[in-house]
């Protein structure tokens, strides 16, 4: 390994901070090329990194650690271990996507500087979340990520609802985090998490509320289908395509600390997961609106990875983790697609779409592909992550994994009854006048598309980097299962 | 002390200089006497109380160039046959409050721009009030306390009431100055009865009477000195808005010309909560008596009146005023568990909210001075005329609620930490609840915030975008920044104070 190679972490983080300053500053037009410059060469970082990680190590590579707070002890320590590394993956592989989805849309050109100085200031944030090794630079990053997504939703949301929406949105998220922030002070104060069963009990809850909001497990799911819906597409993308992963890697991240707990709550916790999956397709097959479905199957999926994860066995976890990085892509390329009809049509409700097939073949090729992979043709990426996190849902509890499976079938019927309504049947008023792809856009939606397929063709390219990572952490569950109601 | 000498000095000459005119040698003068006045002050800096933690500070080298005492003799700087004391703590909080009142000094050109004879009296009177909070914050005899809160208190009285021709700024006036006049005459009710239980004024005599007393079996205080204990409290608890004695708050910083609440909010805050925090740590032996028990109801019930009445304010103004009372119930949930770390954490916070404070009200005067209104509906559009103000406004606000990278998110780290900390070892249940409801607090508080955020950032309506000096932004742009820098490197404002040592306690 090179000297330079324990900076990789630290300037992935760094890359995209100095990035949000300077397209804060360059002149307006310029502000959308060096953000996606920036995100390009964010991305070939963590290709570097990619090609120079060692398979089998489980502690966190390229690690970066340094004195920070004596009064509490801390060090700023940052490092990738697979798990991290997968992520950091997913969120620079999708952000140049992002940036160029914006290159169209009408909404970001005003002030554009904002969007993207906020965007990159995102992500630096999630690098950071992802990265970070101390608790207390992990919760700082986990804040600042809300305020530029926040305010990205609130200056360019699309509703005159979005102060209301926005106040649940933000309001919401923190309250699950202070009460992290509480958990993470007291293990501080005490040096971890004890032995103590009632104390780790409380800690767990502390942080799994906080958690089982950003993803969002049922029932705390209330603020995202109104968020996603009135975000702008940049936004929804963001939120959804990233942003929730949030919540599904911390869970991963943190809660394996606590063996005895999820082995005691497990069943009451993967439950409510598998009502999320029942409910959010239930809701999905009947919404009217296109990103308003999306929104809910995301709760659906979201639902079923969560299933997974806290199965914590090895196949739920590797399944949660390339799960995660599937449905980051399905679903930026789903809300790029509502963005591109919204751009033609001015609407998104189904009842008024129709036909789209006839004028812009290359356009609803594109969005079958991804259709697919969000319902897990084989294949497509979708399909190897479901199977996995299901054979995982049904080892734990065979009833749980056979609603799970059921589930798998709803999302084929509310995701080809949307296809059916826009793309097929005859053209409406609204979609007479219906243009094929841009360029731009074509390169984002055919660049997902190939991901879709190579995904769903090598997983392995995928699973590799975290095996080594989540069977160590199941291994290291397993040993420390002390007490058992 | 050579500060005070120095600050009393440059109001002479300011003074003087309004008299014959000499507008242009007003802020000049100002800057020299504060940053001279500054520089004695750290060259009093006791570097043998500051081993250990603190030895790392970017500060460090400053003591050091500007230190004037011999390196190893740990003499207590006292002055006035002891009745004051400069030390670290007392530097400290000086220091924060000239830093906040040079900012104010700042942006106050912004605010008379067009007029006006009284500028040099105003300026002078803020001075004096600077005079005022460092012997607050230095005094070691309960009457160097009450003529400190009085230099502050007048000068202020006259202050809220500075801008004659509006009725409001002589309501907050003559408010102030009554309920102000009560609070004084409590506080030296209590110093009296002190004295008579005691027979003592000086912190420390007061501290081993204490000390004296607990180590005597069955002996029980007498009911004089509880009473004056309280009274005391009573009086330091109004200078610092907490609730019941909040209710001149709002009026007063609403009434008070917009620059004058800006100082309030910053600089007086600092200086109640030195004296406030002083008293409690070296006389009543850092709340083993019963002020914790007071302190810590009036912290909830502070928290509480503070989040809820915010939470309806039409006007920034007085949102503001009441997000004042809820970071004093912040402040005062770390008083009522208060142990060695404590100033440290106290002095972080409320830096850190003062500088927050003087960021929010630098923006809001002048956006309040372009449509003539300080009602939430001024701010609509802001983010699409003004980026600049926008900016420094959303950091001000994320700091007061208290969200990273901000400052402020390690003020509330720092004061739950300690209540924690406290709550840990002493197992008392009833702490848990007050920690819970301090969190409920927090989440409202942060309502209240975004709806600033929410209001800048919606609601295009078409006005003119408003000029502000180089100056005017250079100040705020400077504190925006101090706020995030703090906010990376607590360290730097919170190591140089954690330390016991600080006071210079003689070994009891």
């Amino acid at each position: 390994m090179y000297q330079l190679d324990q900076y990789i972490t630290l300037f992935l983080i760094l890359l995209p901070l100095s990035g949000a300053v300077l397209s804060a500053i360059v002149p307006g037009k310029l502000s959308k090329i060096v953000a996606l410059l920036i995100s390009v060469i964010a991305l070939a970082g963590t290709f570097h990194a990619l090609n120079h990680f060692d398979f089998k190590e489980v502690n966190p590579q390229f690690a970066f650690s340094q004195p920070w707070l004596q009064f509490t002890n801390s060090r700023f320590s940052v490092g990738m271990d697979g798990l991290s590394l997968l992520m950091v993956l997913l969120t620079n592989l999708l952000m140049p996507f992002i940036f160029l989805s914006s290159f169209t849309t009408v909404r970001a050109t005003n002030r554009p500087k904002l969007f993207y100085s906020l965007a990159l200031l995102f992500q630096a944030a999630l690098i950071g979340v992802f990265t970070a090794s101390d608790l207390l630079v992990y919760y700082i990053f986990w804040e600042l990520a809300l305020i530029p997504i926040y305010l990205i939703i609130l200056y360019y949301g699309d509703n005159s609802n979005r102060i209301k929406i926005t106040y649940k949105f933000f309001l919401y998220t923190l309250i699950g985090s202070l009460i992290m922030l509480i958990a993470i002070i007291d293990m501080m104060m005490s040096g971890g998490i004890g032995s103590n069963y009632e104390r780790q009990c409380w800690l767990f809850f502390a942080f799994f509320i906080a958690f089982a909001i950003k993803m969002p497990i049922f029932p705390f799911h209330t603020w995202q289908a109104n968020t996603y819906t009135f975000s702008p597409s940049q936004g929804s993308m963001m939120l959804g395509g990233i942003m929730l992963k949030m919540g599904i890697y911390s869970a991963i991240r943190w809660l394996h600390f606590f063996p005895d707990v999820i082995a005691n709550y497990s069943t009451i916790i993967i439950t409510l997961c598998v009502i999320g999956i029942v409910y959010g397709a239930w809701i999905a097959m009947s919404q009217d609106t296109l990103k308003r479905l999306f929104a809910y199957s995301s709760l659906s999926h979201v639902g079923l990875i969560a299933a997974g994860v806290f199965t914590f066995s090895n196949i739920g976890l590797q399944g949660a983790n390339i799960q995660m990085i599937s449905h980051g892509i399905n679903i930026v390329g789903l809300f790029m697609v509502a963005q591109i009809i919204h751009s033609r049509t001015q609407t998104l409700r189904l009842s008024e779409l129709g036909g789209i097939i006839h004028k812009a073949p290359w356009f609803a090729a594109a969005f079958l592909i991804l259709l697919l992979g969000s319902i897990a043709l084989p294949l497509t990426n979708g399909f190897v992550g479901e199977f996995m996190l299901l054979k995982a849902v049904w080892d734990f509890n065979h009833m749980l994994g056979a609603i799970a499976g059921v589930t798998v079938i709803f999302s084929a019927i509310y995701m080809l009854r949307a296809f059916q309504l826009t793309m097929l049947g005859t053209a409406t008023e609204h979609t007479n006048n219906f243009t094929d792809l841009k360029l731009t856009e074509g390169i984002v939606l055919y660049g997902l598309v190939a991901l879709v397929i190579f995904i769903g063709v090598c997983p392995n390219s995928v699973l590799n980097y975290s095996a080594a990572s989540i069977s160590n952490l199941v291994s290291q569950m397993n040993n420390s299962v002390t007490y058992v109601k | 002390m050579n500060a005070i000498l120095i600050l009393t000095v440059t109001v002479l000459a300011i003074l003087f200089a309004g008299v014959y005119q000499q507008k242009k040698l007003v802020l000049p003068l100002l800057i020299l006497g504060l940053l001279g006045a500054m520089a004695t002050l750290l060259g009093e800096w006791n570097l043998n109380a500051a081993e250990g933690i603190s030895s790392d500070t970017i500060l460090t080298p400053v003591f050091k160039a500007l230190h004037i005492q011999s390196p190893n003799s740990p003499i207590i700087t006292r002055y006035m046959k002891g009745m004051m004391q400069f030390d670290n703590y007392a530097i400290l909080f000086s220091v924060a409050m000239m830093i906040c009142t040079l900012f104010v000094f700042f942006i106050a050109r912004e605010y008379f721009i067009e007029d006006s004879p009284i500028i040099s009296d105003v300026y002078a009177l803020i001075v004096c009030t600077l005079i005022g909070g460092i012997m607050m914050v230095s005094y070691n005899h309960l009457a160097i306390l009450f003529i400190g809160i009085e230099t502050l208190s007048i000068a202020l009285y006259i202050l809220a009431g500075s801008n004659r021709m509006d009725l409001k700024s002589n309501e907050a006036s003559i408010k102030y100055f009554l309920l102000g006049s009560f609070s004084s005459a409590f506080l030296l009710m209590g110093i009296a009865f002190i004295y008579g239980a005691t027979g003592q004024m000086e912190l420390e005599g007061i501290r081993s009477y204490i000390a004296n007393s607990s180590n005597t079996p069955g002996y029980e205080f007498p009911i004089i000195f509880n009473s004056g204990v309280v009274l005391v409290l009573i009086g330091l608890l109004f200078k610092t808005s907490a609730a019941p004695f909040h209710f001149w708050a709002p009026d007063v910083y609403e009434g008070s010309p917009t620059l004058i609440t800006t100082f309030m909010g910053s600089v007086v805050k600092i200086a109640a909560f030195g004296a406030l925090l002083r008293i409690l740590y070296v006389a009543f032996d850092m709340g083993s008596f019963t002020t914790q028990n007071i302190l810590f109801f009036v912290s909830g019930l502070t928290l509480l009146v503070g989040n809820l009445s915010a939470v309806f304010q039409k006007s920034v103004k007085r949102m503001l005023a009441y997000s004042g009372v809820s970071n004093a119930g912040f402040m005062l949930l770390a008083l009522a568990s208060v142990n060695t770390n404590t100033p440290a954490y106290i002095f972080y916070y409320v830096l850190v909210y003062a500088l927050g404070t003087i960021l929010a009200f630098g923006v809001q005067m002048v956006v309040s001075k372009q449509v003539q209104t300080d009602d939430f509906n001024g701010l609509h559009g802001l983010a699409t005329r003004n980026p600049l103000l926008t900016g420094l406004m959303t950091i001000a606000m994320l700091s007061l609620a208290g969200i990273p990278p901000t400052a402020g998110f390690f003020g509330k780290f720092l004061v739950f930490k300690n209540a924690i900390q406290v709550d840990n070892l002493t197992s008392q249940s009833a702490f848990h609840y007050l920690i819970i409801f301090a969190i409920i607090n927090a989440v409202i508080g942060v309502y209240y915030y975004i709806r600033v955020i929410a209001a800048m950032f919606t609601n295009t309506v078409e006005r003119a975008s408003i000029k502000t000096s180089v100056q005017y932004r250079v100040a705020l742009i400077a504190v925006a920044v101090l706020i995030i820098l703090f906010g990376l490197y607590p360290n730097q404002l919170v190591n140089p104070l954690m330390d016991a040592s600080i006071f210079q306690l003689s070994a009891n």
